[in-house]
């Protein structure tokens, strides 16, 4: 390594970051928790932890490992480090996400046997056909999985009728790889003692979405210096952990149970979203009850209000947001620049098709702003399957999808030549930011979703879903709302999310001289009635 | 043989865009108009190329025409004195949005195919990137370096051209979202351009003013969003008919072959100098930078006109033409003209009665307004028409110049020019 680029590291550690983000980078040894809020510079503190380490610390790369949220993430990561460590040898640096590392550990291993495959899901149905009626193939793989994501091997005889097809093949279930890697460590601790002494620094990102199986991994793996990163109000797929043991996985919660000498560190200086958006975030999820208090400052300008609307229907939701990007693209064709028609008379700046996202909390929502898109020929990239099931199945699966999805290959990997205009559900939306988000269906019922009977997704999830929409945006927020909604075959007419409420009236303009209720329904004054 | 060709059009596929056009109107119009060879416009949208692959046929190499039934159906309709062949030529318009170096670029251009082979090509690349469905001038998030490269590998005979360079919001030169050369636009790939299209806000004379533009060639088209637009900006070639012949010709910028361009006035033009429409602010250049580029009524930013940047990238005064450049020639369109010989507005019924009886008695558009002696229309009793004419021809006119959106005014007559003729008498 040359006497240049420590030079340089040096004085990146010293220009490039802030004084929360160097403790955060200075602090390599021990259990070390970094909480950093959206838009903090997590993933630079994140790279330049590492480089610091290598760099400074003189830790040989092969004894670091990174663990990423998703794939996409994980090569970002990898090249951050490269960038900042020109002349270093990276080619032993672990930056990996779990399923990876998992993987690698076990071809390493070669167990349970050797050149060990993940099936495709071809290869699982077919090999189903003889043991599940077809048709519902698809629901059993799911339950097995929900058993495996509790690190529990199935017992009935289906599933090991399953699992030994799978075996003589040589192929593993996506979920079965942490079921192995810690089968392995059980059954030979010096293969794991080798392990946990190779990788003295352990390093994980997005922790708040850490599954039980992951955790277990990596913890076991890591030693001394562990460090975690993340979020807790961004931690969006509790509902993943769900129904393994008596008591619900939470991953701050268990690491601080399993590392009770931990240090925590904040990373709060926002440098995403302008001060206003921050700002009504903040108003929002500051709602959720038993929060530890933590407040974000934006070291961007106050900027625009943000704009809530209120249209008759979710097909009028789609057009006016739609109508909206012509404006924010300062017009997408000469019909309506030369008509004054698409003008954003506030806003002078003009954003490109890669600037915007439209937002949603389900799939089903997508399709109505493709229409309008397709309609002015506005290009676009919707992420994310489409289901056409009811919308009781629909959600828990939809969420998951998404979930495994970011676990194997993240948006930005899929993009086509040529830019567009972003479409995904704020799950998929996690980690990612626009400098104009559109959070639409803002309803009372879909974001916060609510199902009939008792079994909606937790109503502070939500919550924390509402904050991670809007602090994708760095720019404009633009929130909507439909009276009318059709969605699963049903029309529903739900009032605003009372998320929406929670902003104060400062920060937003209304469109269409709308009000809005400001207080929360439960605040309503009885005698009124 | 001496051909007018207009060489960017759009169908009626195109957003905001005429539904008469269709091929048989075009190809009727072209005769009336005096176009020998009409873009197509649009091929990229799957219902037009296919619209134009069921009535087209090809004609001399790269150029296609009506099929003969269609053609006898449409030429009922078309006087005698008009009658002529009618050419038409693979053209599509792109417009690109994209981000380059932090800022957003939207940029139009034209491409050219030889074939429908070719532009199925084309297509089927553009398409696999974005929607071509929705739209006959297609969006997408291409780099137009990119576009450009998609287009020449296509074929060696498919090109790009810039289309209305200048104008403000999407023009490779344009001042809201446009670069300030061919090669910060096209990068490596800039000695590929070798013309780009003046637009109706600027003429040859305001290019001239660029050396980096004397190496590719000047043309002009209408851009026409209905049939009666068609030509009102054209090319006048002499060479071979044939699609190779017409582009080597612009290649080439050999005055010999590619002879002139047909041009507005640029003062006519909707982007001419600054202003703001909304606030009826029109400015020159000069105010513009005098009032630091914001609007005296309303405070914000005006939109910067063609001329004004034509005079931010020159790098030379007016005056010179480079060699090998072709030559130009003003105009009005005929029904403008006739709107002021009659008073009355230029899309009145009385202007379009006299419109097709001047063309049913002397022949097509361009032949009226350039080529028929004043002294024909004095016989025909139509002397004010006379007078208008040779004061066009001349470039005696008064210009009050378009902004913002807004098109330019051009007046041929004055109030004196009606107070000794008795007009009325003619009808």
């Amino acid at each position: 390594m040359g006497k240049n680029s420590e030079m340089s590291h040096a004085s990146l550690t010293n220009s490039e970051l802030d004084s929360s983000q160097r403790a955060a980078v200075l602090a390599t040894d021990g259990a070390i928790v970094i909480a950093a809020g959206p838009g903090t510079g997590k993933t630079r503190v994140f790279a330049h932890r590492i480089a610091h380490l290598i760099q400074d610390k003189g830790v040989p790369p092969g004894e670091i490992l990174a663990v990423s949220f998703t794939r996409s993430a994980a090569l970002e990561m990898r090249k951050r480090i490269a960038t900042l460590l020109p002349d270093a040898d990276l080619s032993n640096l672990w930056v990996e996400t779990c399923h990876a590392a998992a993987l690698r550990i076990l071809h390493a291993e070669k167990y349970p046997f050797p050149e060990l495959a993940i099936a495709e899901e071809e290869q699982r149905l077919e090999l189903l056909a003889d043991i599940v009626p077809r048709g519902k193939a698809k629901a059993w793989l799911e339950q097995l999985r929900g058993t495996k994501q509790c690190l529990e091997w199935p017992q009935d005889e289906a599933s090991q009728c399953y699992q030994e097809a799978l075996r003589r093949r040589g192929l593993a279930d996506f979920d079965d790889l942490f079921l192995f890697v810690l089968q392995l460590f059980a059954e030979r601790p010096e293969i794991l003692a080798r392990w946990r002494d190779r990788f003295r620094y352990v390093i994980m990102d997005e922790f708040q979405d850490t599954s039980l199986a992951h955790y277990r991994f990596i913890g076991r793996l890591a030693g001394e210096d562990f460090c975690v990163i993340g979020d807790p109000d961004q931690s969006i797929y509790g509902f993943a952990n769900e129904g393994c043991g008596a008591e619900r996985f939470e991953p701050f919660t268990q690491f601080a149970k399993d590392r009770p000498n931990r240090r925590t560190l904040a990373l709060s200086e926002n440098y995403r979203s302008q001060g206003i958006i921050l700002d009504a975030a903040q108003q929002v999820i500051a709602r959720n009850p038993a929060r530890v208090p933590r407040q974000l400052r934006a070291r961007l300008e106050r900027g625009m209000p943000i704009d809530i609307s209120g249209h008759q229907s979710d097909r009028q939701e789609a057009e006016m947001v739609v109508r909206r990007i012509e404006g924010l693209l300062g017009g997408a064709s000469r019909f309506t620049v030369d008509t004054g028609w698409a003008r954003d008379e506030a806003d002078s700046r003009s954003y490109g098709l890669s600037d915007i996202a439209i937002l949603y909390r389900l799939n089903a929502q997508a399709r109505l702003f493709e229409l309008a898109l397709e309609r002015i020929g506005l290009p676009y990239v919707t992420y994310g399957k489409k289901t056409k099931k009811d919308g009781r199945e629909v959600l828990a699966e939809e969420d998951l999808e998404d979930f495994r999805d970011n676990e194997r290959a993240a948006p930005s990997l899929v993009h086509p030549a040529g830019e567009s205009i972003t479409l995904m559900t704020v799950h998929r939306a996690k980690g990612l930011e626009f400098p104009v988000v559109f959070l639409t269906g803002c309803e009372d019922g879909i974001l916060p979703y609510r199902r009939e009977g008792d079994d909606s997704p937790s109503p502070e999830e939500e919550r924390r879903l509402f904050y991670v929409g809007m602090t994708r945006a760095g720019s404009r927020l633009l929130i909507s709302y439909a009276r009318k909604r059709f969605l699963f075959g049903k029309t529903l007419a739900l009032g605003p999310s009372p998320f929406v409420a929670d902003i104060e009236d400062e920060l937003r303009r209304l469109e269409k001289s709308e009000a809005l209720p400001r207080k929360r329904p439960k605040d309503k004054q009885p005698e009124l009635f | 043989m001496r051909f007018v060709a207009d060489l960017h059009i759009h169908s009626k596929y195109s957003r905001a865009c005429s539904p008469a056009l269709e091929p048989g109107p075009l190809y009727r119009w072209s005769q009336l108009k005096g176009i020998t060879v009409l873009a197509t416009g649009d091929f990229t949208h799957p219902a037009w190329s296919a619209l134009l692959q069921e009535q087209l046929v090809p004609a001399e190499p790269g150029l296609f025409q009506l099929k003969p039934e269609l053609a006898r159906q449409q030429d009922r309709d078309v006087p005698a004195s008009c009658r002529a062949a009618a050419r038409f030529l693979l053209e599509a318009e792109i417009s690109c949005i994209y981000k380059r170096d932090g800022k957003v670029r939207k940029v139009h251009h034209l491409v050219f195919a030889p074939s429908f082979e070719t532009a199925a090509r084309i297509s089927a690349s553009l398409g696999a990137i974005g929607n071509i469905r929705s739209d006959g001038r297609p969006i997408l998030g291409l780099d137009s370096r990119d576009l450009l490269r998609i287009v020449r590998e296509a074929s060696p005979e498919a090109y790009l051209v810039p289309a209305h360079a200048w104008t403000p919001h999407f023009a490779v030169f344009g001042s809201e979202s446009g670069f300030d050369s061919l090669e910060e636009c096209f990068g490596d790939l800039a000695g590929e351009i070798f013309a780009v299209e003046t637009g109706l806000s600027s003429d040859p004379p305001m290019n001239w003013r660029l050396s980096a533009l004397d190496r590719v060639a000047l043309i002009s088209n209408s851009d026409a969003h209905s049939p009666e637009k068609l030509g009102r900006e054209a090319n006048l070639f002499d060479c071979e008919l044939s699609y190779d012949a017409i582009f080597s010709a612009i290649r080439g910028r050999d005055p010999k072959r590619f002879l002139k361009t047909l041009e507005f006035f640029p003062e006519e033009g909707k982007y001419h100098v600054d202003g703001h429409r909304k606030c009826e602010v029109r400015l020159e250049p000069e105010e513009t930078i005098r009032r630091k580029g914001l609007c005296p009524s309303c405070g914000r930013p005006v939109t910067i006109g063609v001329l004004h940047r034509v005079e931010k990238l020159a790098d030379r005064k007016k005056g010179k033409k480079p060699a090998g450049a072709a030559d130009f020639e003003h105009l009005i369109p005929l029904k403008e003209i006739l709107g002021q010989v009659l008073r009355v507005g230029a899309g009145s019924v009385r202007v379009d009665a006299l419109y097709h009886r001047l063309l049913a008695r002397f022949g097509n558009e361009f032949h009226i307004l350039r080529e028929l002696p004043a002294k024909d229309l004095e016989k025909e009793g139509l002397p004010l028409l006379a007078l208008a004419l040779e004061r066009m021809r001349k470039g005696e006119v008064e210009l009050q110049p378009g902004f913002d959106g807004e098109y330019g005014v051009i007046s041929l007559l004055a109030k004196k020019d009606f107070s000794h003729q008795d007009q009325l008498a003619l009808f």
